[in-house]
């Protein structure tokens, strides 16, 4: 007959239960991982404005240095950027904002940047919006008016961050009001169709849990 | 051969009979733990944790009471669904993930009434500390709080023998910590099911 042996009873009673007692469950998949960041300026009357323009691309920011130089920046793919454009088109449309072009003195102005790095500030340089923003003056900035930003700090992942901007109100420091904001963040992982169905719920879903948008 | 098993029966028998005559010197428990949160964790994570386990050994300083200490750990995990969260003029969307871990490290005092063979019953009480780390992630950002809490832990459960020298415990413990500058105090039920070895 076999003898057992206390101690390696003990010793595998004790791994079972160290194993049974750790192990933990996350997220399974990448779609559960994005997250929908909005913000805005309360003292804004989304109510009196109507007309919006947006561009019909999306920078990717980097690390470019402007110094007051116009460099033209680089763009996402459009097979991306394309959805992210015609969803924010959409829901504005369909908050009963008219879209009009860039100059014809939109009442806002609603821009998308793309960003992929490891770690990073909400803020990106102004400079990269030389190429399209009406009336670019290199010394302008960003500002947000009652509100601030996070930080954003992710790994391999991706950010979209869309910011409305009121024209109108650029303020006596050369700062253009930031009224609306989103950051949408999520893992870069997955095929073109899985992304894009992720980038169009995010989209829309800063603009559900933004309800003052709507007219 | 016949008697041969009848003599080896017979000192088995009388040995374990021994034993039981004999003061129970120390007792060890490895412990399957079912974590129940109540109070303010039932309100951070109300779901029944699987996850947990402990240790204890406990030496008679008298026939009936026992002292020693206790080691263990209940994990508890809650994965909330998609949810929209306002906090003044920021909202943010996402999945929410909460992690509790909890282990307390506690000198314990029991009362074990040792008159039956087979059943002991026992009960107890605990004082102690608890290392709890909290974690709540949302998309691939999280945010965690490390900290100890002071804790009384009131016991209660059986011994059912297996034989004289081992058997299987079920009890529960109730562990109540007191508020500290991070986490407020919460409190949760520990149901073991255990496997125990007794020493003379």
């Amino acid at each position: 007959m076999k003898k057992i042996n206390l101690f390696h009873t003990c010793y595998w009673l004790l791994a079972c239960l160290l194993i049974t007692g750790c192990d933990q469950d996350g997220p399974d998949y990448v779609d559960e991982l994005d997250v929908v960041y909005t913000n805005y300026d309360d003292s804004f009357n989304f109510d009196e404005q109507l007309t919006y323009a947006v561009p019909d691309s999306i920078i990717e920011v980097d690390d470019i240095d402007f110094d007051d130089e116009l460099i033209s920046p680089d763009f996402i793919d459009p097979i991306y950027g394309d959805v992210i454009l015609d969803n924010i088109v959409a829901n504005m449309d369909n908050r009963g904002w008219q879209q009009v072009d860039k100059d014809a003195d939109p009442d806002v102005i609603i821009l998308a940047a793309a960003m992929q790095t490891t770690n990073l500030y909400y803020y990106y340089d102004w400079g990269y919006w030389g190429w399209w923003y009406p009336g670019f003056y290199p010394d302008w900035g960003w500002w947000y008016p009652g509100y601030y930003p996070p930080v954003v700090s992710a790994y391999r992942s991706g950010t979209l961050v869309l910011q409305m901007t009121y024209p109108a109100g650029i303020g006596v420091n050369d700062n253009i009001p930031v009224v609306w904001t989103s950051a949408i963040n999520g893992l870069l992982e997955g095929s073109t169709s899985s992304i894009n169905d992720r980038l169009k719920n995010t989209v829309d879903q800063a603009f559900i849990q933004s309800p003052y948008l709507s007219k | 051969m016949k008697k041969l098993i009848a003599i080896i029966a017979l000192c088995i028998a009388t040995y374990s009979a021994k034993a039981q005559e004999l003061q129970m010197e120390s007792i060890t428990s490895f412990n399957y733990s079912i974590g129940i949160p109540v109070g303010n964790l039932s309100d951070f994570i109300s779901k029944v944790s699987p996850l947990g386990f402990s240790i204890d050994y406990k030496r008679a300083i008298t026939p009936n009471i026992y002292v020693g200490g206790e080691f263990g750990m209940n994990n508890f995990y809650e994965e909330r669904s998609y949810q929209t969260y306002t906090e003044g003029t920021a909202s943010i969307s996402g999945i929410q993930t909460r992690y509790n871990t909890s282990i307390p490290i506690t000198i314990t005092a029991d009362y074990i009434y040792t008159a039956n063979n087979q059943f002991k019953p026992y009960f107890g009480i605990g004082l102690g500390t608890v290392y709890n780390y909290r974690e709540i992630d949302l998309g691939l950002f999280n945010s965690t709080i490390n900290t100890w809490f002071f804790t009384i832990k009131p016991e209660a459960g059986v011994i059912f023998n297996l034989n004289s020298f081992t058997g299987i415990k079920l009890g529960a413990r109730y562990f109540q910590t007191f508020n500290t500058k991070d986490i407020d105090a919460y409190s949760y039920f520990a149901i073991d099911v255990g496997f125990v070895l007794m020493h003379f």
